[in-house]
């Protein structure tokens, strides 16, 4: 179980710069039970990698692999391994927490017979009793990210996708998702995890890559950053590995 | 190609539908707008008649009577219409109007009776004042003038029995309604006018909310990549949305018919008279039904791929205004005369169905047809639904990115350049060719080859830095193509020809139409060189440059020769701008495409093309189109021998990229 990233590289246009690339030849993997964080600041690839790799977007080169199964080629089996959390993913208003969760269950193949016990099961899990069965329109930030979790993980995915799951999210509700991204890993889940925060990522991730301008400037475990770099503090060393590569940081 | 997934289209439609029926927007749409605006649209017309002819016949007219008026009175005083308010030896008309003492005034002149009576050469003059601006005063000087006009034959006859002539017995016209014996029409004609406009219409209305709400709302609140996300079929995804606005369009189908049936039901009960006859039995409700669900289905799919170009709800509603002007043009092919569903239109999905209506409504229908045009329908609307599939996944769409020009045109994709080609042209056909044509057919017509339609292409065509000769397929051609062109041009226009006179079976062109064409081509009083010149060699050289030189060369990169024979064809055809031009045009265009394409050469086309034209004119001025047809041998021969040179000349043409500008970014 095993998510590889192969030269990634997407290309975009836009009237005032061009082509350019938001996805430069990206590499990275990341393995069963352990947790990857892409770090980097907005604007600097994190979701348009993600989004190659849930195969959304076609990569202009390169290519990703989950569970060997790859994004150009195999795409459909590729969403089967796959959850994806986002802060910025919308739920269906007029749903239920639990309609959606049915639906994207059975959309996922999960068996008919077993799903009821399986939400019920993740209703628990995420602390999500009272409001299963409101209609989203009525939820708050936090409930409802609770619900995108939730839906990610219906059809209990192998591999886990979270794209900046924490923006926007109080204290609290934050605490619920890291516990359940080290939950994923102690389940023995791959889980790739972006953020901008960096405290987030010394707290959660196994290895990390640090992503900026679309290029991926350095990876490996913290320890190995701070020897690598000299500096203690992923801040410091974040903003020192990207100096040292000349990228500017806007 | 996998099979359809139908336990992932159950999934998709269950939950589209309990979210569509959450969505208050999509139940007004749905159940308030067809229980009130299909009735009130068509019951609420003649029920408005009916009560103003009812107040037409109650109301009195107050009339004045100025002048010589004594022997007038009797007349106006027999007619229940007419109340006399106001009568004076002296008065002035104008003041008896203004004042409102009247709503009109006769004057008669004075001694005006005594004149009539016995002075046969004298013309004495009624003047009749009233007040134009209000139209009841329409309706009375109609009354007045109806008691005047019974005043002047009474005096007639008097006049006649007064020289001694017997007046001849005067004919009594009775008038009675023509009750057609075996009727079987299931509605009445102002129901059988009026219901196929407001189904199209009604329905397009109704299904356009559900689909823009599936699709375009799925986008625009950003659930849409969740979904693709999922392991499912985009087209499980599409069929199961789809059949979502179609329960929803049918829903309103079922709402609409009934209610106006209700409604016709009690509204048309309170009518005393037969004015205006609305019948709409329940036979007529449930074959309306029928008959209208095909086209519930081809809307709904054509709402879908609709939808699925639309970024957000905002655009999709205004995308929907010209969407609904199709529609409710499609539905006038109901008033159109002699059309049949049996002729064949059964195959052409949506104008099959307003004829399938027409013919229902009036009792005239073959239950085999109708199932070939509900099969049409079904066959029709899943196959766009299938094409709206594939848009789902656009990145364009669903993040905003898009490839950079110059690398989209370097992957041969120049549509919307054909796009803007196609369109200037059209309208400087439209705007400045047909004027300049009205000018001077043949003059006109020659500028209008050189500016209209070959300056736009080789601007275009330079724009792009893209070579002329090679685009445009200008290289020197084979001979044995050229001698095979030659050869096939009379098959070529007499299957032209044949295309034209099966459309004329079908629907048979105003006679206005061929005058027309036969003053523009034979009788211009133009010299025969010239007419060739303007009418056949100018736009056999100019119509190929553009439509098989650099609409085919820029689009010969991106689709497969019969996609392209169909395009360029169709475009071709539609260049015409004539409703019964366009088949045989769009024909003849196919086969020059796939000349085209076969020989990689333009020039064979020209020649075709130039024989084709001048064959009309020649054929106008020394004989007759039937010439060609009775020596039908000859255009077989020479074609099939034609065809057998040009399969032995294949040309090999092959695409030429554009220069990458250095100027450009990449």
């Amino acid at each position: 179980m095993s998510l590889d990233a192969i030269n990634l590289t997407k290309r975009f246009f836009d009237p005032k710069r061009g082509e350019f690339n938001a996805v430069d030849s990206i590499s990275f993997s990341c393995s069963k039970g352990e947790i990857f964080g892409l770090l980097g600041p907005n604007g600097a690839g994190k979701t348009t990698t993600l989004r190659m790799i849930t195969t959304i977007l076609k990569p202009t080169a390169g290519t990703a692999k989950v569970n060997d199964f790859d994004v150009i080629a195999q795409p459909r089996q590729v969403r089967k391994q796959l959850g994806f959390v986002s802060a910025d993913t919308g739920l269906y208003e007029r749903l239920t927490p639990r309609e959606i969760l049915t639906y994207f269950g059975r959309l996922s193949k999960y068996p008919k017979e077993k799903l009821k016990d399986r939400i019920d099961e993740i209703t628990v899990m995420l602390q999500m009793e009272q409001f299963v069965d409101s209609r989203c329109e009525k939820l708050s930030t936090g409930m409802r990210q609770k619900v995108s979790i939730a839906r990610a993980i219906v059809h209990d995915p192998p591999v886990i996708i979270m794209d900046e799951p924490t923006t926007g999210l109080d204290v609290l509700t934050s605490q619920v998702l890291h516990r359940f991204v080290l939950q994923c890993k102690e389940i023995g889940k791959c889980v790739v995890f972006s953020s901008h925060i960096m405290s987030e990522a010394e707290k959660l991730c196994d290895r990390m890559g640090i992503i900026h301008n679309g290029k991926l400037l350095a990876a490996g475990t913290l320890e190995e950053l701070r020897r690598e770099s000299g500096m203690h503090y992923l801040e410091d060393i974040f903003l020192s590995v990207v100096k040292e590569t000349g990228s500017d940081v806007t | 190609m996998t099979s359809l997934d139908w336990d992932e289209i159950c999934v998709v439609f269950r939950k589209d539908l309990l979210e569509v029926l959450r969505d208050y927007r999509t139940l007004i749409v749905m159940i308030l707008m067809p229980v009130i605006i299909y009735p009130a649209l068509l019951v609420l017309p003649s029920s408005l008649a009916h009560h103003l002819q009812s107040d037409m016949r109650s109301k009195r007219y107050s009339v004045g009577l100025v002048g010589d008026y004594k022997s007038a009175v009797k007349f106006f005083g027999e007619t229940k219409t007419i109340t006399i308010t106001k009568t004076a030896d002296e008065a002035e008309p104008e003041k008896i109007v203004s004042a409102k003492l009247a709503d009109i005034v006769v004057s008669f002149p004075k001694d005006f009776f005594r004149l009539i009576d016995g002075n046969l050469d004298s013309t004495p003059k009624v003047t009749i004042f009233y007040d134009a601006r209000k139209d009841q005063n329409l309706m009375a000087l109609t009354e007045v003038r109806g008691v005047l006009n019974h005043m002047r034959s009474a005096y007639v006859q008097k006049r006649l029995e007064s020289l001694g002539v017997k007046a001849p017995q005067r004919y009594v016209v009775n008038f009675s309604d023509l009750k057609e014996l075996g009727d079987q029409s299931l509605a009445s004609e102002p129901v059988r006018n009026i219901l196929p406009f407001l189904l199209f219409t009604m329905l397009t209305v109704s299904i356009i909310y559900p689909a823009l709400d599936v699709i375009t709302g799925e986008r625009e609140r950003n659930t849409l990549p969740l979904l693709l996300m999922s392991p499912t079929d985009r087209r499980s995804i599409m069929y199961g949305k789809f059949l979502v606005v179609c329960v929803m369009g049918a829903a309103a189908l079922l709402i609409g018919l009934l209610s106006i049936f209700i409604f016709m039901q009690i509204g048309t009960s309170s009518a005393s008279d037969d004015f205006i006859v609305m019948r709409f039995p329940i036979q007529a409700v449930v074959m309306c039904g029928f008959v209208a669900l095909p086209l519930v289905v081809i809307l709904s799919s054509l709402s879908i791929l609709l939808a699925s170009w639309c970024k957000t709800f905002q655009q999709g509603q205004g995308y929907f205004v010209p969407f609904l002007f199709v529609a409710m043009g499609a539905s006038s092919v109901c008033s159109l005369p002699g059309l049949k569903l049996s002729s064949g239109i059964a195959l052409i999905p949506v104008v099959n169905i307003a004829l399938s209506l027409k013919e229902v409504l009036s009792g005239q229908y073959d239950f085999i047809w109708l199932a070939v045009s509900l099969l049409v329908s079904i066959g029709f609307a899943v196959y766009v639904t299938y094409l709206a599939s594939h848009i789902l996944d656009s990145e364009r769409l669903l993040f905003g990115v898009a490839d950079s020009r110059l690398r989209r045109r370097l992957s041969g994709d120049f549509g919307p350049e054909v796009g803007l080609l196609a369109l200037t042209v059209f309208l400087l056909m439209f705007y400045l060719g047909q004027t300049l044509q009205s000018w001077d057919i043949v003059v006109g017509s020659l500028i209008t080859q050189v500016v209209v339609i070959l300056l736009p292409a080789i601007v275009l065509l330079r724009h792009l830095k893209m070579s002329l000769v090679k685009t445009m397929s200008l290289e020197r051609p084979r001979l044995l193509s050229l001698l095979g062109a030659l050869l096939i041009t009379p098959l070529c226009i007499v299957v032209s020809m044949l295309v034209y006179k099966f459309q004329t079976g079908i629907a048979p062109a105003p006679e206005a139409f061929t005058t027309m064409f036969t003053r523009l081509i034979v009788d211009n009083g133009k010299p025969l060189w010239l007419c060739l010149i303007g009418i056949a060699i100018a736009p056999g050289i100019c119509e190929e440059l553009l439509f098989r030189g650099a609409i085919l060369g820029l689009l010969r990169p991106r689709y497969k020769p019969i996609l392209l024979c169909v395009l360029v064809g169709v475009l071709f055809g539609l260049f015409h701008m004539s409703v019964f031009r366009v088949l045989p045009t769009a024909v003849l265009g196919m086969l020059l495409t796939g000349l085209a394409i076969w020989t990689g050469s333009i020039w064979p086309c020209m020649i075709v093309h130039i024989g084709n034209n001048s064959s009309a004119i020649l054929l106008s001025k020394f004989g007759n189109e039937e010439m060609l047809l009775n020596w039908w041998p000859v255009p077989i021969v020479a074609g099939v021998l034609g065809l057998f040179l040009l399969y032995h000349s294949r040309g090999s043409a092959q695409y030429q990229k554009p220069e990458k500008p250095e100027d450009e970014k990449i």
